[in-house]
C-alpha cells in the first residue's frame, strides 16, 4: 500500500482501539492483532503524532510498582474517526465506479 | 537479549536524540517488554518478539523529519561545560567567520543560478519581441518604398520569431531542472549536517 496512505490508515486504526475505552500500548497492539501485525515501533511514532495532534492524551498510571502509560481520545479524535467513516463512503463509491465498468466491458 | 540489554542497544543507537525524547523511547519499550512478560513471557521471548533494536529505531528514525534531527542535535550541544563554552565564544571569529563565508557561497551560488535563468528567459524573449517588431518595421518601410530594407526586417523577423517558438517550449523544462537542482543541493547538505 502507498506509505502515505498506509500512515493514515494506522493513525485512525489506533484511535479506533482507544475509542471506547483508555488503553495502553500492548494491549493496543493485541487489539489490532486480528486486523493487522503492528509492531511497537511503528507504533511509537503513531501514538506521537496523534497527541502532538491533540488526537489523544497521554496519563501515567501505578501498575506494579511500575508506570504505564494511558492513551485517552479526544474529541478532535473521534471527529478524524467520523470524517474517516464519511471518507470511506466517497472511496467505495469510487471503488464501485472503477470495478463495475471493468464488469461491463467483460459482459460485451 | 534480555531487557537491560535490549534496552542498552535501543540507547546506543539514539545518539542524535535530546535525553527527553531517549529517555520517552526507553520507557516506551521497557513498558512492552514488562507487559509482555506480565503475559507470560520471559525477557527473552518478549525481545524477541519485538522489532531488533536496529529496526526499530530505523523506523522511529523514519518518521522524524530532518528538520527536527538537525534541532536535536543542536540543542544537544547546549550541554557543554564551561571551558568548552568559553572556547567557543574565543574562537567564534574564526568558525562565525567561516559560516558566513560558507552561507555567502551558497547564497552567490543560488544568485549566479537565478541570474543564469534570468538571462536565459531575458533571451528568449527579447528575440520573440525583436522578431515582433521587426516585421512592424518591415511593413512600414513598404509605405517609404524602402523594400530592399523593408524584405531584409520581414526576413530578420521572421527568423528570430522563429527561434523565439522554438526555445519557449524549453523555458519550462531549463526552469524546473534548475529548481531540481537547487532541491538536490539542499538535500546534500541536510545529509552532511545529519553525519
Amino acid at each position: 500500500m502507498d506509505i502515505q496512505l498506509k500512515r493514515g490508515m494506522l493513525d485512525v486504526c489506533v484511535l479506533a482501539a482507544i475509542k471506547d475505552e483508555d488503553s495502553y500500548g500492548y494491549q493496543i497492539i493485541k487489539d489490532l492483532k486480528p486486523y493487522m501485525e503492528i509492531s511497537e515501533s511503528t507504533l511509537y511514532p503513531i501514538l506521537k503524532r496523534l497527541e502532538a495532534g491533540s488526537l489523544i492524551e497521554v496519563y501515567s498510571v501505578e501498575h506494579n510498582s511500575r508506570l504505564r502509560k494511558y492513551y485517552h481520545i479526544t474529541v478532535a479524535g473521534l471527529m478524524r474517526l467520523q470524517d474517516f467513516k464519511s471518507e470511506w463512503k466517497e472511496l467505495e463509491a469510487i471503488y464501485d465506479f472503477v470495478t463495475r465498468k471493468e464488469k461491463d466491458k467483460k459482459d460485451e | 537479549m534480555n531487557k537491560e540489554e535490549y534496552l542498552i542497544q535501543i540507547k546506543s543507537r539514539l545518539k542524535g536524540f535530546s535525553q527527553e525524547d531517549i529517555d520517552k523511547h526507553l520507557d516506551y519499550f521497557s513498558e512492552m517488554i514488562d507487559d509482555r512478560v506480565e503475559d507470560g513471557l520471559s525477557e527473552e521471548e518478549a525481545v524477541a518478539q519485538m522489532d531488533t533494536p536496529e529496526e526499530a529505531v530505523n523506523q522511529i528514525i523514519e518518521d522524524v523529519p530532518l528538520t527536527k534531527m538537525i534541532e536535536n542535535k543542536i540543542t544537544q550541544k547546549h550541554k557543554l561545560e564551561t571551558w568548552q563554552i568559553i572556547l567557543i565564544v574565543l574562537g567564534s571569529p574564526l568558525w562565525l567567520g567561516l559560516l558566513l563565508g560558507a552561507f555567502g557561497i551558497l547564497f552567490g551560488f543560488l544568485a549566479t543560478l537565478g541570474g543564469i535563468v534570468f538571462a536565459y528567459y531575458a533571451v528568449v524573449f527579447s528575440l520573440g519581441l525583436a522578431g515582433v517588431l521587426s516585421v512592424i518595421v518591415s511593413v512600414a518601410s513598404l509605405f517609404v518604398a524602402k523594400y530592399t530594407f523593408g524584405a531584409f526586417c520581414f526576413g530578420a523577423g521572421l527568423i528570430c520569431i522563429g527561434l523565439f517558438l522554438s526555445l519557449l517550449l524549453t523555458v519550462k523544462t531549463v526552469s524546473l531542472a534548475i529548481v531540481k537542482a537547487v532541491k538536490a543541493v539542499f538535500t546534500g547538505i541536510k545529509k552532511m549536517i545529519n553525519k
